[in-house]
């Protein structure tokens, strides 16, 4: 079971090349994630929310506030939160197989979990792909790949950042159901960065809607539908409208009389 | 085809005086056509094939055949082959002798540029300025030392390693600093998010992921390494591929003259294959 993660009045200002004072990439974010629940942060490009990922990572430092991650301040990475990039992360000199070892090495539990890395490849259906270079495998191999990877070392917390950003749709829709699959399966807690609407209702339990610009909450919306989902049904679709209105995508549409 | 017409030639009457082995040529050409008969399926062996006989034509008829060329600096294919045969203890003496100061001085440069630029790279501010120095450090020609290597070194062979040396060591530190001063972010992320230590991430990331341009460094080294050393054994050695033909030049025999030509040309080329096959072996994992 994954761990909670509080997010308390986090603010990013990036400084500027003059003294004036910086771009304020986030500005006081709040939200609380519950432990093994699945959150995505959607917003447009320039909102921060990759930012706001990599500080829960703590791969870069909050200007102010503090991230709490099952009770405990973030201030350094951790291989208990663990982030997936946009484009694959494995290491290209390694095999498939090598990587997944590698991390398992690195986060000193290659002894107690050797026996599993079968079955990390297994669930990535990369069996016959574990002594492949990851140049040899296709961009959904390599996405679902790294994400094995980052799954075996057993993460608590997950962040995924556009994980699913660089591939083609259908691919896409298939590591959907896998992400969905495989968090039932772990119940690590996962927060999920994407500007694709229809992922965020797909697969998240509570979606964190961002704005711009100073990058700020915008709203915290509950996705009370049964897993799996369906992408066609009409509550689907309601969501679907009601985020891309609050988004201000969704035009109310004016009936026009003049020519 | 090209096989008949090199025969065909060799039927010709000569044109010079003395012999000019034509046997030895022959054999060559039957051996050719032999390798090409037996690997049907490679064009790049056939068309290889093909070049040589073209090239041994050529030559046969320029020589022997119609004394084209002046009987005294240039002789026939045959003759050339013979004194490869004959010859073939010294050649070998002559080949590791030069193949050793190559790679004495070699290992030695990698030996003290890799770890160094390993370390300049890591730490990034260093690492601008030391490209910068080994830039222009490295621009400098490495026979420009050669004086002050004579007056400072006691022999022949030392100051040829020193050459080597100097070749080789300033583009494989700029390569290396290059290498690992581009090692991509996300990679270091990576390492970073699970908690790999400075020494694990230098040597598990960074040092494989700069090791193309290390590489690089290290292919222009050796050729530069080689056209030092050809040259410098030319001047002032007793042993070597350079001075085999230096000294026979010297004394008149263009035979051995081309055979050393030759020679050079072969084990060079050998060199860089090996060299090359053994970089693509530890790139395996590169697209």
């Amino acid at each position: 079971m994954g761990a909670s993660i509080g997010i308390k009045g986090v603010s990013k200002v990036f400084a500027g090349h003059d003294e004036k004072g910086g771009v304020v990439a986030l500005d006081n974010i709040n939200a609380d994630i519950r432990s093994g629940e699945f959150v995505s942060i959607l917003g447009t490009s320039g909102c921060g929310k990759s930012t706001l990922l990599r500080i829960i990572a703590g791969l870069d430092k909050a200007t102010s506030g503090t991230i709490f991650c099952g009770g405990e301040t973030v201030i350094n990475p951790d291989p208990s939160r663990s982030l997936v990039f946009q484009e694959h992360t494995l290491f290209p000199w390694m095999t498939v197989r090598d990587n997944i070892k590698f991390a398992l090495k690195s986060t000193r539990q290659y002894k107690e979990k050797r026996h599993e890395i079968a079955e990390w490849l297994s669930l990535a259906d990369l069996e016959s792909f574990a002594d492949s270079y990851p140049h040899q495998l296709s961009g959904g191999m390599r996405q679902r790949a790294s994400l094995v990877r980052t799954l075996a070392v057993a993460s608590d917390v997950v962040l995924l950042d556009e994980p699913l950003g660089a591939l083609d749709n259908f691919t896409r829709m298939t590591l959907q159901d896998e992400l969905v699959r495989l968090w039932r399966e772990r119940r690590s807690t996962m927060v999920m960065v994407t500007h694709d609407v229809d992922e965020a209702i797909y697969l998240s339990q509570r979606v964190i809607l961002m704005s711009p610009r100073p990058g700020r909450v915008k709203n915290i919306l509950d996705i009370p539908m049964s897993y799996p989902r369906d992408r066609a049904s009409g509550d689907f679709m309601g969501f679907r409208v009601n985020i891309l209105k609050q988004l201000e995508f969704a035009k109310t549409m004016q009936e026009d009389y003049t020519i | 085809m090209l096989f008949a017409a090199f025969l065909l030639t060799n039927l010709l009457p000569n044109r010079i005086k003395g012999d000019s082995f034509a046997f030895y040529a022959i054999v060559l050409a039957a051996v050719l056509e032999a390798i090409a008969v037996v690997s049907r399926k490679r064009a790049v062996v056939k068309d290889l094939v093909f070049f040589m006989f073209a090239l041994l034509i050529v030559w046969t008829l320029a020589t022997s055949k119609l004394n084209l060329l002046r009987e005294f600096l240039f002789a026939p294919p045959g003759k050339v082959l013979r004194q490869f045969i004959l010859d073939y203890r010294d050649l070998v003496r002559h080949i590791f002798s030069s193949l050793g100061l190559i790679l004495n001085g070699y290992v030695i440069a990698l030996a003290a540029a890799v770890p160094l630029g390993l370390f300049i790279g890591y730490s990034m501010r260093a690492g601008r300025t030391a490209t910068l120095i080994s830039k222009f450090l490295s621009s400098i020609p490495p026979i420009v030392y050669i004086p002050y290597g004579i007056a400072l070194l006691p022999t022949f062979r030392s100051v040829s390693v020193m050459v080597i040396f100097l070749a080789t060591f300033w583009p494989v530190l700029s390569g290396t600093i290059a290498g690992v001063m581009y090692t991509e972010r996300k990679y270091l992320d990576v390492a970073r998010n699970l908690g790999c230590g400075k020494f694990r991430t230098l040597f598990r990331i960074v040092l494989p992921s700069a090791l193309p341009q290390i590489f690089t460094g290290c292919n222009q080294g050796l050729s530069v390494s080689f056209i030092l050393l050809t040259s410098a054994e030319m001047i002032g050695a007793r042993n070597g591929m350079g001075y085999y033909v230096n000294y026979f030049s010297d004394l008149g025999d263009y035979t051995r003259t081309m055979v050393g030509v030759f020679l050079i040309g072969i084990v060079i080329s050998v060199v860089y294959a090996a060299v090359g096959r053994l970089q693509k072996f530890i790139l395996r994992w590169q697209a």
